[in-house]
């Protein structure tokens, strides 16, 4: 578990765990699944708008995927997508997009496996 | 009756979330993908409130707000938004100014939203207030009057002041408790005011308030009530 608190904020998932209700359908669950189905497709759209320079594009993909992350206590991913935001929006200096997309991505495996990991133990 | 909230979120695990959120409280979600279904929606729909993301493609939450206040069945609708936004500050007087009761911050805090919902659906009363900027006047200026803050909690705070404030309206106030708890800017709306023996008592609540100004009240509030415990 030390190694899941490592990538994810147990505080957050606790705080999802207080809104199932019996009977209904795991939700934490259900997010784990949402959440890794918009990263696997938002990770490719993040290197084709990298590569086309689509800035008003990736600002709004890095917005939702942010969101995603910090919902489930991806701290860390929260905070690459953040910068990619608003690097995106011209509100920070450019370093590279295509590091950070790197580094995103990184992180983002490291976040789904600590989250398999949670979903597997319920 | 159960209380219809329509949910406008292009966002799949913000819609689920939410959607729980709701359905936990007793309310029926309803779900719009994007501006343009909402307002289909609610052409056959009767909705007791809305709850609006604020980026969404072709319409953002700005622009369906201002259609939703401009149509007659829907000028009084209460409506939340709510936005992952990194420019709080600025986003929360844009929402308000299209005509927004109320803003939440993502990731969605469950008992943020519960409390604001429950809050707007049991004052679902006319305020009464004439509008001069649609009777064509704007005047503006500024008044200076001391404040007294008698309450603190997460969802705002009581004050004293000598004046009446108004009602909805967001004051620019400057409390050096916020700086020493290290809440830099922060927006309150009025949501009461009443006279009082000594002058004015009002209700201001936190509109866009990030989780780590809130955490900053917590863990001030938890401190002083400890120090009460203590003598």
């Amino acid at each position: 578990m030390d190694k899941v608190n490592a990538v994810i904020d147990l505080n957050c998932i606790e705080d999802l765990r207080k809104l199932q209700r019996p009977g209904r359908p795991d939700f934490v669950a259900e997010l784990i699944e949402l959440f890794i189905e918009s990263f696997d497709t938002g990770l490719l759209k993040i290197q084709t708008f990298v590569a086309e320079k689509d800035l008003r594009s990736l600002s709004a993909l890095t917005h939702s995927l942010k969101s995603n992350a910090a919902s489930l206590g991806a701290l860390s991913l929260a905070e690459l997508l953040l910068r990619m935001e608003k690097m995106a929006n011209g509100d920070l200096a450019t370093e590279s997009f295509d590091i950070l997309a790197d580094q995103i991505k990184s992180e983002y495996h490291k976040a789904k496996n600590a989250l398999e990991t949670l979903k597997a133990k319920v | 009756m159960k209380k219809h909230i329509l949910v406008v979120d292009d966002n799949a695990m913000d819609v689920k979330k939410v959607c729980v959120i709701l359905e936990n409280e007793g309310l029926i979600p309803v779900v719009a993908k994007d501006g343009a279904t909402a307002l289909e929606m609610i052409q056959s729909h009767r909705f007791d409130m809305a709850v609006i993301d604020l980026q969404m493609p072709t319409m953002n939450g700005f622009k369906l707000t201002e259609k939703l206040r401009a149509h007659e069945e829907t000028k009084m609708l209460p409506i939340i938004v709510m936005s992952g936004t990194y420019k709080a500050e600025q986003d929360v007087k844009a929402a308000l100014l299209a005509g927004a009761n109320d803003f939440v911050l993502k990731p969605i805090d469950s008992l943020m939203l519960t409390s604001k919902i429950s809050r707007i659906l049991t004052n679902q009363v006319d305020w009464g207030e004439l509008s001069l900027s649609e009777s064509g006047i704007s005047p503006s200026g500024t008044v200076q009057v001391k404040i007294e803050v008698v309450s603190l909690s997460e969802m705002g705070i009581r004050i004293l002041s000598t004046v009446p404030l108004g009602v909805k309206s967001v004051p620019q106030l400057s409390i050096p408790l916020f700086e020493e708890i290290e809440i830099p800017s922060t927006n309150l709306q009025v949501l009461e005011c009443t006279k009082v023996p000594l002058g004015y008592e009002s209700y201001l609540t936190f509109i866009g308030m990030p989780e780590q100004h809130l955490k900053n009240i917590r863990l001030f509030c938890r401190k002083l009530a400890a120090q009460r415990k203590n003598g």
